[in-house]
């Protein structure tokens, strides 16, 4: 009975995501990837993976989704570009298929190629949990064990928004659509809006001891933004641009300062005193969770943002 | 017990796999979000049946999260995609659907 459901789980991944490549009204393609999402985080509790199911859950079905119609909209705008079929030039074709192939060839590698010793990771991290000031495996890895590699996760969102910026053109701005004055969404919001905050809000204070921590919460707080931006609850570009920086930057310093106050005690970088764990990654999941949650929504109000404020679109 | 749950999830598995049609054939992109977005409703379902299954709380938190999400796709479609779809979307209507 349940290899019935996870073959039926697999094969409609499958078909999914068949449906999302080959989908030609560009529209349709942007829907099956919103479902495509959504079928990868029931696949992922499936494989008892709680905490890539909520991150999926909130960044894969919900944020860039609307990141996709948002450029579906500028795309309608720009130019009738939903009909014509996108060809790829030879040259291109080549280059894409080799990179794909090897891709599929070095995971398959890895698959294939396990180690003669095994490294028993699980038990490890088992043993030292106790020390990492949290309950939950993953959120110690994340921000105790392997905390360098979730340092420069930051800084690749980051770059990701300083390359946004540069591709922002002023033209978009214009494009920005009239508000939503619909008194339906106005009564949704005043309900949506502080559950959405509490969730968030739970779920990053949930990271320390189950799935949960500063990814999804931020993710949900940035939907949080882009609902109320999409309902037309704007701020002013000077208050928008001057949240953008503070995003940018309040994430990033906070977890570098914690990192680097290591070194005045003499310890490596980025190891906790172990009775003050807890609370610095407390510390820096709080600070991760709004910059984050800034980062995000500015990706997605970032067209704005290249325009001087005497042409802010009224 | 289990196997009920299963059997459950099978069955709105098969009812997603069937909406897919609607989201295939539109016609228009407003019937293609609105299956998008009964896949959200169904998808919750399947996550709370999940959760029984495997013992699994967590799934209810992604549960909680999808629901609070799902609407937010609608909405940016209406105000981002909608408004100037309208017009290809009623010339859609008279092409034969494939």
């Amino acid at each position: 009975m349940s290899v019935l459901l996870d073959l039926l789980l697999l094969s409609s991944l499958w078909v999914f995501a068949l449906l999302t490549l080959t989908a030609l009204p560009l529209f349709r393609g942007v829907v099956f990837f919103i479902l495509l999402g959504l079928m990868l985080a029931l696949v992922w509790i499936r494989l008892d993976a709680p905490d890539i199911a909520l991150a999926e859950a909130a960044i894969g079905a919900g944020i860039t989704g609307v990141l996709l119609l948002d450029t579906l909209g500028h795309l309608h705008h720009r130019a009738d570009q939903e009909s014509s079929p996108i060809r790829l030039k030879s040259s291109r074709f080549w280059v894409a298929l080799i990179s794909s192939l090897s891709l599929a060839g070095l995971l398959l590698w890895a698959l294939l190629d396990t180690p003669a010793t095994p490294t028993m990771l699980a038990e490890q991290v088992a043993r030292a949990l106790p020390n990492s000031g949290v309950d939950h495996p993953i959120t110690a890895v994340l921000l105790n064990f392997r905390s360098y590699d979730t340092l420069l996760e930051i800084g690749v969102l980051v770059v990701a928004i300083l390359v946004g910026l540069t591709l922002a053109d002023k033209d978009s701005a214009q494009l920005s659509l009239p508000k939503l004055p619909n008194p339906l969404l106005q009564a949704c919001l005043a309900l949506l809006v502080p559950l959405m905050l509490m969730v968030s809000s739970y779920l990053l204070w949930a990271g320390s001891k189950q799935p949960g921590g500063a990814f999804q919460a931020g993710a949900v707080l940035a939907a949080t933004g882009i609902l109320l931006h999409l309902s037309g609850f704007r701020l002013t570009l000077r208050t928008s641009e001057r949240l953008m920086r503070a995003g940018l930057l309040l994430g990033f310093s906070v977890f570098l300062l914690v990192a680097a106050s290591a070194l005045i005690d003499g310890q490596p970088l980025l190891t906790y005193p172990d009775h003050l764990a807890g609370i610095l990654i407390l510390i820096i999941e709080l600070a991760l969770t709004l910059s984050i949650g800034l980062i995000l929504l500015s990706l997605f109000t970032l067209p704005h943002f290249a325009l001087p404020e005497q042409e802010r679109p009224k | 017990m289990s196997n009920l749950y299963i059997l459950c999830i099978i069955l709105l598995l098969i009812t997603l796999l069937v909406g897919l049609i609607r989201v295939w054939r539109g016609p228009r992109s407003a019937d293609r979000i609105l299956s998008a977005q009964l896949f959200g409703t169904t998808g919750v379902a399947i996550l709370l049946l999940l959760a029984e299954l495997q013992s699994q709380s967590a799934a209810r938190d992604a549960a909680l999260v999808l629901s609070l999400l799902a609407a937010l796709a609608t909405v940016a479609f209406v105000s981002r995609v909608w408004s100037n779809a309208r017009h290809q979307a009623r010339e859609a209507e008279h092409e034969p659907s494939d």
